[in-house]
């Protein structure tokens, strides 16, 4: 009985390490890009980017990353989205919030799973754009 | 009564005492060619009885920056600025009035010598409120609509050669002496760019009538010359000269270029849309493109800066346009300094995209250095120094400015939590010499605005307002 549990805690923790490691960040030369086994896709970046929370919907990778520190005379920190099929296409990377001092400037995400659409609204920019996937 | 009228007499001779419209230098002294005065900004000594006009006041932490145009040999006509101190030891010159009497007596101490500089800064501003001031007793240079219309008809010309962009603008005209021979005379207008913009749409429009007169009158014109002359050119009105090699063009013609191409994309609107903005600065023609967003750009960033450290933030704007390249291969200045958040000026919240593009801010303000006019045709200078590379690099500094990606503002480290991640001042470049200035990190005088950074990682991409061109989809 102990050895069954522990064989499943064990396979729960080694299901999460290998998530875990399936996406990373690397660098090369002057860029970063998000990396996995299969894949590479070069991420928008100023300064050093991390990930920050990955999950899954609808058969999509949702990844969520931070962009980086922007600006010239006031900071602004950017954290972008980026969404893969599971056939390891890209779909869309754009903006999912900045914060310009104390201010936090949220883009607006809709999953639409039945027309299989993504649209993002952009409140600096004022625009949508969507994304089919 | 007759007390009181002597008194009157006094009172309005001390009233006419403080109004100076010249200085004569007492001691040799140096000329510098901005209000900060130190060694960097020397352009040359002023020997002893050098006379000038004064042309501005700015406020110091120990005395009044004066600046003036030079009216005596050796060095007539040159501009520049001298230091007034409130220290009567420390003074190299003295102030003279109309009437050539001269003023070396002003209070030292410092509320009595800043009330007086005060005073003098009023009534420089109702000066050139005045042109009859310029020349009081000649009706037909007194009111700039007769004068430009003169010019118009080529009764007068603007000597270009002596203009140095300054708050006036010299022009010459054929005058009668007393004994019947004719010389040539220089006078000054002030340089009133909302004036200038109407003269030059009148001369734009006169051109053109005469240009569709002489195909009418012609016997043998083809249709070819009876097209409408505008519509030959790709370029906005003005900004012809943009397809010629940089170090040819003309300051005045760049500036008009500049309020044309600030018209058309939105800067008489209001209020002000952003978003219509940069759609049409993007549909502007690629060297427009180019021109407004590198002068509008460095006008937000770093108008309060130096020559020098402008021209670095010119050459930032360059090497991100190189970067860029290497995967978007039409990226142009105008996208690079447009692209979202990077230079802070362009940000919604931030009130400097608005002052490069409005042309009623610009009208409000007086023709004088502060005034947006101004500032904008300084930075349309600097785009023409950098681009013909009128500007010297210490060789060994030269691989650094190529590699400049990023700077930010040294005010940002007033506040550590406003610095960004890849900007502390220890990783900044640390020498720059431009012109014999070093606008590094090693340079700790508050006359250098920010520091540079070399090699940070970043990305670029399109602004979502750019129309998407084919093959480069990756870089929206």
């Amino acid at each position: 009985m102990l050895l069954k549990y522990t064989t499943i805690t064990l396979s729960f923790l080694l299901s999460l390490s290998l998530y875990a490691a399936t996406w990373n960040i690397v660098k090369k030369d002057k860029s970063y890009s998000l990396e996995s086994a299969k894949e590479s896709f070069e991420l928008v970046h100023n300064g050093e980017p991390k990930i920050v929370k990955i999950e899954e919907k609808d058969g999509l990778k949702i990844i969520d990353y931070y962009s980086g520190d922007y600006g010239t005379s006031q900071k602004v920190s950017i954290t972008r989205r980026i969404v893969i099929t599971d056939k390891m296409q890209k779909v869309a990377d754009d903006i999912l919030f900045t914060k310009v001092g104390k201010e936090k400037i949220d883009s607006k995400w809709d999953f639409d799973l039945k027309n299989k659409t993504i649209k993002v609204y952009d409140p600096d920019l004022d625009i949508t754009k969507t994304y089919p996937y | 009564m007759k007390l009181l009228f002597l008194m009157s007499i006094f009172y309005s001779s001390m009233l006419f005492a403080q109004d100076y419209s010249k200085i004569r230098i007492t001691s040799n002294y140096a000329l510098w060619t901005r209000p900060y005065f130190t060694y960097d900004y020397t352009s040359g000594s002023l020997p002893k009885d050098t006379e000038a006009e004064i042309l501005n006041y700015e406020k110091k932490s120990q005395g009044y920056g004066v600046e003036v145009r030079i009216t005596t040999d050796p060095n007539k006509g040159k501009t520049g600025w001298i230091y007034y101190h409130t220290e009567p030891d420390r003074r190299k010159f003295e102030f003279v009035d109309d009437q050539g009497k001269n003023y070396s007596n002003i209070s030292g101490k410092t509320s009595e010598f800043m009330n007086h500089f005060k005073t003098q800064e009023d009534n420089l501003s109702l000066r050139k409120k005045k042109i009859a001031f310029l020349k009081p007793n000649n009706d037909d240079i007194t009111d700039i609509d007769k004068v430009l219309e003169n010019i118009k008809n080529g009764v007068y010309l603007i000597d270009t050669n002596k203009d140095d962009g300054g708050p006036f603008i010299p022009v010459i005209r054929t005058v009668q002496n007393s004994d019947g021979t004719k010389s040539l005379e220089t006078f000054f207008i002030p340089r009133s760019y909302s004036k200038l913009i109407e003269f030059a749409e009148k001369i734009n429009q006169s051109l053109y009538l005469d240009f569709n007169q002489i195909c009418k009158l012609g016997e043998q014109g083809s249709s070819e010359t009876n097209q409408d002359p505008k519509s030959n050119s790709r370029f906005t009105e003005g900004c012809e000269i943009l397809e010629k090699e940089a170090s040819k063009w003309d300051d005045n013609k760049l500036k008009v270029c500049l309020d044309n191409l600030r018209t058309k994309v939105g800067g008489k609107s209001k209020p002000l849309n952003r978003k219509s903005i940069f759609q049409k600065m993007f549909a502007l023609e690629p060297e427009e493109q180019e021109f407004i967003g590198s002068v509008l750009t460095l006008y937000g960033e770093s108008r309060s800066s130096s020559d020098e450290e402008s021209l670095i933030v010119l050459q930032t704007f360059q090497n991100r346009k190189n970067d860029a390249r290497k995967t978007c291969k039409n990226a142009n200045l105008l996208d690079v300094t447009l692209q979202a958040w990077q230079f802070s000026m362009w940000n919604n919240s931030d009130p400097n995209w608005k002052k490069a593009i409005s042309l009623k801010e610009e009208e409000k303000s007086p023709p004088i250095e502060i005034s947006e006019g101004y500032q904008l045709k300084r930075m349309a200078k600097l785009y023409k120094k950098f681009k013909s590379n009128d500007f010297h690099v210490a060789p060994s500094d030269v691989k650094k400015i190529e590699s400049i990606s990023h700077y930010r503002t040294r005010a940002m480290d007033n506040r550590p939590s406003s610095v960004p991640s890849w900007g502390t001042a220890r990783d900044s470049t640390a020498t720059i010499r431009v012109n014999k200035m070093n606008i590094g990190s090693l340079n700790k005088n508050s006359q250098v605005d920010h520091y540079f950074f070399e090699d940070v990682a970043w990305k670029f991409k399109y602004h979502s307002y750019r129309p998407k061109k084919s093959g480069e989809g990756r870089c929206y």
